[in-house]
């Protein structure tokens, strides 16, 4: 399939789509321009009040659809159901790419699952793996895939490849595009005690479509990135790197604040500052192209 | 030893808290003899630490969905009189066992992880069990159930 993600239409600045905060999201319509929903929550034997929920988001917000559960790391083939799944989910969305995360999440026919993310081992052997999946996911999906850093609490050594020259060269072998999580890039190199503007010009900013930025908690000189709080206090620092991220990524089509839990009672405060302060800063940027989402 | 096979013991590394603690006393068993030379090195660099401290944002995570799934279930599904031969929670400390028995909805939810291996979520669910009942941190957890008289016909062992 070719892949150009030039023609990807600039979708603007969303939240993830989450039950316990879809009466605010629908009553904030106006201030939020696309939402991310999670495609495992979303297969086609969902419940019928699940279905009319997303059928009543996608009648007001474009929605893009996340994966959590690929596993594209993994040594096993992606089983031919998950690709009905989510080519079903797409193609009802009429998304205009699919996400998913540079991660390992479980082993063959899925026999053991961690249920969350952990890192891939950056060897040739995983990076053959990854480009064929992804080679095989666009041309069956016929749509671009984009696929998410994560945080992790190490490498795995031994490998081949750093983290984001494994990921250039994935994006360089199936023109896949980058979903950045800025958050996570900061978070990484906090822990690490890395530059984290080093690591971030470390990678392909030319193949970023969406960003992703989220409030994570520190404790005892250690970020967690837990989704649970506003880009302030300890998340301050995340903001000068996505304006950077912003101004070099020119192939910016959408911005997601991840949030998942602790949204307490003030939706305002706990996601609507953040959205408009993402747009302050996008804004001017995607102005210049001429390329503002309608919203803006 | 093939790709398939390391992740799998990678993925158990990270969640089976056991398996590490034979792994770095170098008591990989049967592993140990499958593992290349560069899989042994790329396992052995990993820092212990760190290795842990994964470990503890995996169940973390974890813990976090676990309380929002449950928060939204009445609590006399979570904690239910006994029934004599309903499913019971055992659990040891200083060596006596305790039981405490369950609800027939907890105990599904139990059976469902552990058969969908997912121990993750069902340390999770024990742990939150755990907090409403009167399981004492830092017990022994051997959770039984019992489908027809007499007989057990699953168990669980974690550490709360």
């Amino acid at each position: 399939m070719h892949v150009n993600l030039g023609e990807i239409p600039v979708l603007g600045v969303g939240i993830g789509l989450r039950e316990e905060i879809k009466d605010e999201t629908i009553l904030h319509n106006k201030e939020i321009d696309v939402l991310e929903l999670i495609t495992e929550q979303f297969t086609p034997d969902m419940s019928p009040s699940r279905r009319a929920l997303l059928d009543s988001f996608h009648s007001q917000f474009p929605l893009i659809p996340h994966g959590v559960g690929l596993s594209i790391g993994s040594a096993h083939a992606i089983p031919e159901k998950k690709i009905e799944e989510i080519k079903w989910l797409c193609d009802l969305l009429d998304a205009p790419y699919y996400s998913e995360h540079f991660s390992l999440n479980n082993d063959e026919e899925e026999e053991f699952s961690i249920g969350h993310l952990s890192p891939i081992w950056h060897t040739d052997e995983e990076l053959d793996i990854v480009v064929e999946k992804i080679l095989l996911l666009q041309e069956r999906l016929n749509r671009p895939i984009v696929l998410e850093n994560i945080t992790s609490s190490f490498d795995l050594p031994e490998s081949d490849y750093t983290e984001t020259e494994f990921i250039t060269k994935v994006c360089d072998r199936t023109s896949a595009g980058l979903l950045l999580d800025v958050t996570n890039v900061y978070i990484n190199a906090y822990n690490r005690k890395k530059d984290p503007l080093e690591f971030l010009k470390a990678f392909p900013l030319e193949r970023v479509v969406q960003m992703h930025l989220a409030g994570g908690e520190l404790h005892h000189d250690w970020f967690s990135d837990t989704h649970s709080q506003e880009l302030s206090g300890p998340n301050e620092p995340v903001w000068q790197f996505f304006e950077y991220a912003v101004a070099h990524c020119s192939n910016l089509r959408a911005v997601i604040i991840e949030r998942d839990q602790n949204f307490g009672s003030d939706f305002e405060k706990a996601l609507l500052e953040d959205v408009r302060r993402i747009r302050r800063i996008w804004h001017p940027v995607i102005s210049s192209s001429a390329k503002a989402p309608q919203k803006v | 030893m093939a790709l398939a096979e390391f992740q799998r013991l990678l993925l158990r590394l990270y969640t089976d808290r056991s398996l590490q603690e034979l792994f770095y006393a170098g008591l990989l068993g049967e592993y140990e003899d499958r593992l290349s030379s560069r899989e042994k090195n790329a396992l052995r660099a990993i820092s212990r630490p760190l290795l842990e401290q994964f470990q503890r944002s995996l169940a973390a995570k974890r813990m976090g969905m676990m309380r929002r799934r449950l928060k939204a279930m009445p609590r006399k599904i979570i904690c239910s009189d006994f029934s004599y031969h309903g499913p019971i929670l055992f659990f040891n400390t200083n060596g006596k066992t305790h039981t405490v028995p369950v609800s027939t909805g907890t105990i599904l939810l139990a059976r469902h992880l552990f058969e969908s291996k997912n121990p993750l979520s069902l340390s999770a669910l024990l742990r939150v069990y755990s907090e409403h009942g009167n399981i004492p941190l830092g017990a022994v957890i051997e959770l039984g159930w019992i489908l027809s008289r007499h007989r057990l016909t699953g168990r669980y062992t974690t550490c709360m």
